[in-house]
């Protein structure tokens, strides 16, 4: 899948830098003869300019958005800053300690950027590797990774409802899932076994949603579904199936079987103008009453 | 002995709070030398049998672990887990409470044995019985004062599903605005929140005090009572009951009563953030919101209970305890 698409701002942002840069290039310099062009100086600095240019392109295909691409990218820009002065100024001459002495500090500080931008990518990539089974939206941001359940956490969901509820007409649908007696299981069991009990619970949930759902854990062991362009009617549908599915597992502590897993549910749709966390508390509410209705 | 427990005394056991802490914070994936960093403690000092703690070290696994628990559930979770582990003789007298009331009565006697890090006083009104709370040893920081909150929030929850059931009725305010993981209180908690409050509270009413408590035996409540470990008070706690008994003290009086110069009462007062204003601000602070909420006086009638004989001037002062002025409070507030 290529993110290319997702760093419009990103590209205008390169293009008019490098276009300024250029111009103002030309504007201070003044062009040198042919005769003093040293080509092997010019396709050696050339090369390297390029070279920083496929790097940006390649990260901006690969990475998602988030901390660690903006990192790379500015941090790769300003590199590309320092090459692209050292290459053209191959062809112009400039005036003595003028502000071309400088162009190399952006390539040190884009270095520095590029150091701190690994850091972030190498406990990014921790938590990818804990947590295989996470499903992201558009944007990629590790520190709101659940570790128990592999899923995003409530932190991750908000930003993605946000980002729907903004759209000039919002058309999604949220369902919410917590298992039946999860409470007394807990105490029964302790944490490590229900902490095993939620992600299980997760996969599950992940089996039974389409590839344009979002799952992320909500705060203990409620679960919420995003369905973009999802009529409510659909949610419950997909919800019930859902519900279906994980009442057919059958889990083990040791040899002995444990008691069946069973979801409450409950589902709403958003409306227009509603602000992030009035939706997640009706949604709440909605459970809620599910859960009084199948009690009465 | 000093009569009352100092942030840098270890009094407090590891296996009671930090160490069940630590475990939940590592099973959360969060790195054990981040969370015990700057408190001079390995993950193997907290797991030894009978290891005791500073509260300023607690403070420190409180400070770590809310920088590094981003989902903000450690606190809830803490306080859920906390009530069952309570093996002592505090917690076995409070889980053989014959009902609510006789628990919060036992509170008064076992709160050194079951949850030392806070104090909490009780007010009771003609409809409801107010619990509020303070650290007990000294002044926190925010996040720490958030975390506590948390606790006692999952602690409530607990208590509410597993010994109480369906005393659902009750309130929790929050001294601290809307917290971003917001998600954690309106999913894990079964009672209403409300933040920016003046004070760390509960709010019980009083038709709820004689709703029983599941499992409990008379007999076994008055066997622990008798053998309980009444322990000592926090320092603040310690302060707040002397300036209670003697409101209008000057530090002298007061340094004077415990017996030490009031250098060095200055001094410890300053070592645990507080200085004898604040505390008598607490005191009437709390006294004041009580009369507020319980019977909802005009600021005239306010006052002169207050014993402030100048409206105006107990104006002021209520702005200086509550931040906002006792007609703004009882919008807010009741």
């Amino acid at each position: 899948m290529s993110f290319l698409r997702f760093h419009l701002s990103l590209w205008i942002q390169l293009f008019t830098l490098l276009a300024t840069l250029v111009t103002f290039v030309c504007l201070q310099g003044k062009l040198k003869p042919n005769n003093e062009i040293n080509l092997l100086d010019t396709l050696g600095e050339g090369g390297l300019a390029g070279m920083t240019f496929i790097w940006l392109v390649v990260t901006l295909i690969n990475r998602p958005k988030g901390k660690v691409t903006l990192l790379l990218f500015y941090g790769l820009t300003a590199m590309h800053v320092s090459m692209l002065v050292d290459f053209v100024d191959e062809f112009f001459h400039f005036p003595p300690h003028s502000w071309h002495s400088f162009e190399a500090f952006p390539a040190l500080l884009g270095m520095g950027m590029m150091s701190l931008s690994l850091y972030f990518w190498h406990q990014e990539q921790q938590a990818i590797n804990m947590s295989l089974l996470r499903k992201e939206r558009l944007y990629r941001d590790h520190e709101h990774t659940d570790v128990v359940s592999g899923l995003y956490s409530a932190a991750y969901l908000k930003r993605q409802i946000s980002l729907e509820l903004n759209k000039t007409s919002p058309d999604f649908s949220l369902c919410v899932f917590d298992i039946k007696r999860f409470g007394h299981f807990n105490q029964a069991h302790g944490p490590l076994l229900a902490n095993q009990r939620l992600a299980d619970v997760a996969q599950l949930i992940r089996l039974g949603c389409r590839q344009r759902d979002l799952l992320c854990r909500l705060a203990s062991d409620k679960f919420v579904l995003l369905m973009p362009a999802t009529p409510l009617s659909q949610a419950q549908h997909i919800a019930r199936d859902i519900k279906d599915l994980v009442a057919q597992l059958h889990s083990y502590q040791g040899d002995k079987k444990l008691a069946p897993l069973k979801l409450n549910m409950g589902c709403c749709h958003a409306l227009p103008d509603e602000e992030t966390t009035t939706l997640i508390a009706r949604l709440l509410s909605t459970l809620n009453d599910q859960k009084q209705q199948a009690v009465a | 002995m000093k009569p009352y427990i100092e942030s840098s005394d270890a009094c407090f056991p590891a296996a009671q709070f930090a160490a069940p802490l630590a475990e939940l914070a590592i099973s959360q994936g969060i790195n054990e030398h981040k969370l015990l960093k700057g408190t001079r403690l390995f993950l193997q000092d907290l797991l030894k049998p009978g290891k005791m703690l500073s509260f300023a070290q607690i403070e420190g696994i409180i400070e770590n672990t809310k920088l590094l628990n981003h989902q903000g559930d450690l606190g809830f979770l803490l306080g859920e887990y906390y009530a069952p582990g309570q093996t002592s003789s505090a917690g076995q007298c409070l889980f053989n409470a014959k009902h609510l009331g006789d628990f919060l009565r036992l509170l008064n006697h076992c709160q050194w044995g079951f949850f030392p890090y806070l104090t909490l006083r009780k007010y009771s009104g003609p409809h409801t019985t107010y619990l509020m709370f303070d650290t007990s040893v000294g002044k926190t920081s925010k996040q720490v004062e958030v975390f506590f909150a948390e606790v006692l929030a999952g602690l409530v929850s607990y208590l509410i599903h597993w010994r109480f059931q369906g005393a659902r009725s009750i309130s929790l305010l929050l001294p601290y605005s809307t917290p971003v993981h917001i998600e954690q209180y309106l999913g894990r908690l079964p009672f209403a929140c409300h933040f920016d409050q003046p004070q760390l509270l509960i709010c019980i009413p009083n038709h709820l005090l004689h709703h029983p408590q599941v499992g409990a035996s008379a007999a076994r409540m008055k066997q622990t009572l008798h053998n309980l470990d009444r322990g000592r008070p926090g320092f603040n706690q310690y302060m707040m009951q002397l300036i209670e008994n003697k409101p209008r003290a000057c530090l002298e009086e007061v340094a004077q009563t415990i017996g030490m110069s009031p250098s060095t009462l200055k001094r410890k007062l300053k070592h645990h953030k507080l200085t004898l204003m604040s505390i008598k601000d607490n005191i009437n602070k709390q006294q004041a919101l009580y009369q507020l909420m319980a019977y909802g006086h005009t600021t005239e009638t306010l006052a002169s209970t207050m014993n402030y004989s100048d409206v105006n001037n107990f104006r002021r002062t209520f702005k200086r305890w509550l931040g906002m002025t006792p007609n703004q409070a009882k919008t807010k507030i009741i």
